[in-house]
């Protein structure tokens, strides 16, 4: 398996192209890969169940992998992985980590089909620019909630009222910060051990990262994220993540969002992508467990049928073929508040609970407004454990899922957005205020006549 | 020689358009001009094929590279169109420069690719200036072309100060009547656009053609 210095060294030496040369090369070697494995995505499968297709694309992201290899920006060169390389890295990913601390401690597996454990919650509101006061608030909001198995923070983007920058020397203190109040609100929650993912999500750049290694912020026992550019791209500010990690071991996890409709073609096409990226990204970066979001180029959101496609039939080819640690994010058109939100949370849930997925949090309105709470995150746990208790089959899934469809697809032309954090939460208590609990309690009665069971 | 829309040859290159035979196309456009066809019939003819297009790339039915490719086919076409269109005296086939740049210290770039795209596959001349330019560069670069317009990306809220900087940069060095600028991306919202001086914001990219023909004619 190919060091870390050995992938500086293949980014410095490898294969030079341009950049738009290496792009249409993975847009006419997706598409051919798509026709000679016959794969097809059928508008009314949000969850995969095929598993000759899911195979498929596993066959098809390997061959994908090694055809492009992972290209540096900084450099112009491929960094080229063979076969035997990247199989090799899969089968030595960790099938097991546990996370967090003491009585907080979660274990993370590499799930397969039928082993009799349920998916890890990872709640939070990834990278959601949060204003310092409402910070630790929203925070111990999530904190509260016992289904939640992880914790990933929102972003600072204010310290002391002057605004973080990209790469500077703010990004160092927000970083810290995020750190301090994340850690107080497990610490005031009673759950002072639990993980914290993707820690450092107040800085874009490698220096937010660097800053934190340290115990008083991110633990060994946390995890910080080394994002893939899309399409099966690197360079050296997401190498020095890479480099970060190397001597400091806390856990780390990719990123990766292929854009359907984009280099990789249709959902087909963003399916391969992502199976290659995932074995680029076991190989190039080391990362315990991936995280995973397709991207719709129109709607953005994870909650469309082709993204939550693409997860499923992914979850299901490495599930199959090489079970590694995959975290889908589900992110929502809808903010909280409302009752779009709890149909596209629901449906995200069964549809990554039933394809061998764990779950990266909920990103309310796709990460842009802070109109997010502990509550849609507490929904999404009781509907994952949920249909895992009525080993929901993939077919069940899907019907379920189509008819949640059904109640929230108006919002990708309009959205409802919902409202901030402090219009539904009581930001003392930290407690839902009445109206939220009602919408939610709703809108949990009418999902279990549909069908999810939630005692 | 027949000379409207319902010509063969005419219907010819709209299709190859819509059917993406990108190197045909240029090829087509030149044999019809060598043949007599007034530029500006041409022109058309080209323009129902990308507009086409764009339709399909919106309803997923083609993809970003299609778009692309597309939008490089309307270039070279317009290429070899422009003298005769001149000569003709029509409105020259180009309808205005635009620089786009993603602001400083972020990395996405699918919106800027696909906006740099629909704006090319509608007759702009753009620049894609590409990522991490500092605001004063992206001034100079915007100089150097002759650009129309400034439009910014920003993604990340930690790179809207220098978004901001830009309108401000122009004002200090006595060219804010010579650009208009234009802000899009995630992190933008109107409310901000506004309040960072720019001239005008879109929040996807057909908004955003809509946006520039607005601001090439305001100028
Ligand atoms: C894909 C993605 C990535 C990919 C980018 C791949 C690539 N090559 O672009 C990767 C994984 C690399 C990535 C990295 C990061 N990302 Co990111 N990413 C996204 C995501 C999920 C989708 C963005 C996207 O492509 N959308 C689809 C395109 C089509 O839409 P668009 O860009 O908005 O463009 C359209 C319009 O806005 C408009 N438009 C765009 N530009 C312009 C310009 C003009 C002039 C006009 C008129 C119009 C216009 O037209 C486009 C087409 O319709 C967003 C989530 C979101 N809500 O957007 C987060 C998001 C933007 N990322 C975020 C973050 C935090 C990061 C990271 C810091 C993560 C990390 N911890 O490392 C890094 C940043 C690295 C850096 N320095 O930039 C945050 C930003 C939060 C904030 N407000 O600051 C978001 C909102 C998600 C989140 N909450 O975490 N990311």
């Amino acid at each position: 398996m190919a060091s870390v210095f050995e992938v500086l060294r293949r980014a410095e030496n490898g294969l030079y192209i341009k950049e738009h040369d290496f792009d249409m090369k993975l847009f006419k070697t997706t598409s051919g890969l798509v026709k000679e494995h016959g794969i097809k995505f059928n508008k009314d499968l949000a969850v995969a169940k095929d598993d000759k297709m899911a195979d498929s694309i596993f066959e098809a992201g390997l061959r994908l992998a090694t055809e492009m290899g992972m290209f540096s920006t900084d450099t112009s060169r491929i960094i080229e992985f063979s076969e035997q390389e990247l199989l090799q890295a899969l089968r030595l990913a960790p099938q097991e980590m546990v996370l967090g601390l003491g009585k907080d401690a979660r274990v993370l597996r590499a799930r397969r089909f039928g082993d009799g454990y349920p998916m890890i919650v990872c709640g939070g509101c990834p990278g959601t620019p949060l204003p310092e006061e409402l910070f630790l608030p929203v925070m111990m909001s999530y904190a509260r909630e016992p289904l939640i198995d992880l914790l990933i923070p929102g972003s600072l983007t204010k310290i002391e009222g002057m605004d973080v920058t990209t790469g500077g020397p703010l990004e160092i203190r927000a970083c810290r910060q995020e750190m301090i109040w994340v850690r107080e609100a497990l610490e005031r929650s009673g759950r002072p051990g639990l993980h914290i993912y993707a820690a450092g999500e107040s800085s874009a750049t490698e220096l937010g990262t660097l800053a934190i290694c340290n115990d008083r912020y991110m633990r060994t026992s946390d995890s910080h994220m080394i994002p893939v550019l899309s399409e099966l791209k690197t360079d050296n500010k997401r190498l020095s993540r890479v480099m970060t990690g190397y001597e400091y071991p806390a856990f780390t996890t990719s990123l990766i969002n292929p854009i359907i409709g984009g280099f990789g073609g249709g959902p087909e096409g963003a399916a391969i992508v992502l199976a290659a990226a995932i074995m680029l990204a076991t190989a190039a970066y080391r990362v315990d467990m991936h995280c995973l979001h397709p991207i719709h180029n129109k709607y953005i959101s994870v909650s469309t049928k082709q993204a939550m496609w693409v997860d499923s039939v992914v979850g299901r080819a490495f599930a199959r073929n090489a079970p590694v640690a995959l975290l889908a994010d589900a992110w929502t058109t809808a903010g909280a508040g409302t009752q779009e939100i709890l149909y596209e949370t629901a449906a995200l849930a069964i549809a990554q609970e039933t394809s061998a997925l764990h779950t990266d949090s909920l990103g309310a309105t796709n990460g842009v407004y802070p109109n997010c709470s502990g509550l849609e995150a507490r929904f999404f746990g009781e509907v994952a454990h949920a249909v895992f208790e009525q080993k929901l089959g993939p077919e069940e899934a899907n019907d379920l899922v189509l008819r949640l469809f059904a109640l929230y697809e108006h919002g990708f032309e309009d959205p409802n957005l919902g409202m901030p954090f402090p219009e539904v939460y009581d930001v003392k208590l930290i407690e839902p205020k009445a109206a939220w609990l009602d919408t939610y309690e709703r809108t949990k009665d009418a999902i279990a006549q549909m069908g999810v069971d939630f005692r | 020689m027949k000379h409207h829309a319902n010509d063969d040859t005419l219907k010819r290159i709209t299709e190859a358009m819509v059917a993406l035979e990108t190197d045909a196309v240029p090829k087509l456009a030149e044999d019809a001009l060598g043949s007599g066809y007034p530029a500006q019939s041409i022109v058309d003819a080209l323009t129902v094929g990308i507009n086409t297009v764009g339709e399909k790339f919106e309803a997923m039915e083609y993809f970003l590279p299609d778009l692309i490719m597309a939008a490089g086919a309307m270039d070279e076409s317009m290429d070899i169109l422009r003298a005769a269109l001149t000569r003709d005296d029509v409105a020259v086939g180009k309808k205005g420069t635009i620089v786009l740049a993603q602001v400083q210290g972020d990395i996405h770039d699918i919106g800027r690719n696909i906006m740099t795209a629909m704006l090319r596959a509608a007759g702009f001349t753009v620049h894609d200036l590409g990522h991490d330019l500092k605001p004063d560069l992206i001034i100079d670069k915007a100089l150097d072309c002759n650009a129309d317009v400034i439009g910014l990306s920003s993604l990340l809220t930690t790179s809207l100060p220098f978004a901001e900087q830009v309108p401000r940069l122009l004002v200090a060095r006595d060219l804010r009547a010579r650009f208009q600028v234009a802000m899009g991306g995630g992190a933008v919202t109107p409310e901000y656009a506004v309040r960072a001086g720019a001239d005008g914001y879109a929040e996807n990219a057909g908004a955003g053609v809509k946006l520039m023909h607005q601001l090439v004619a305001g100028r």
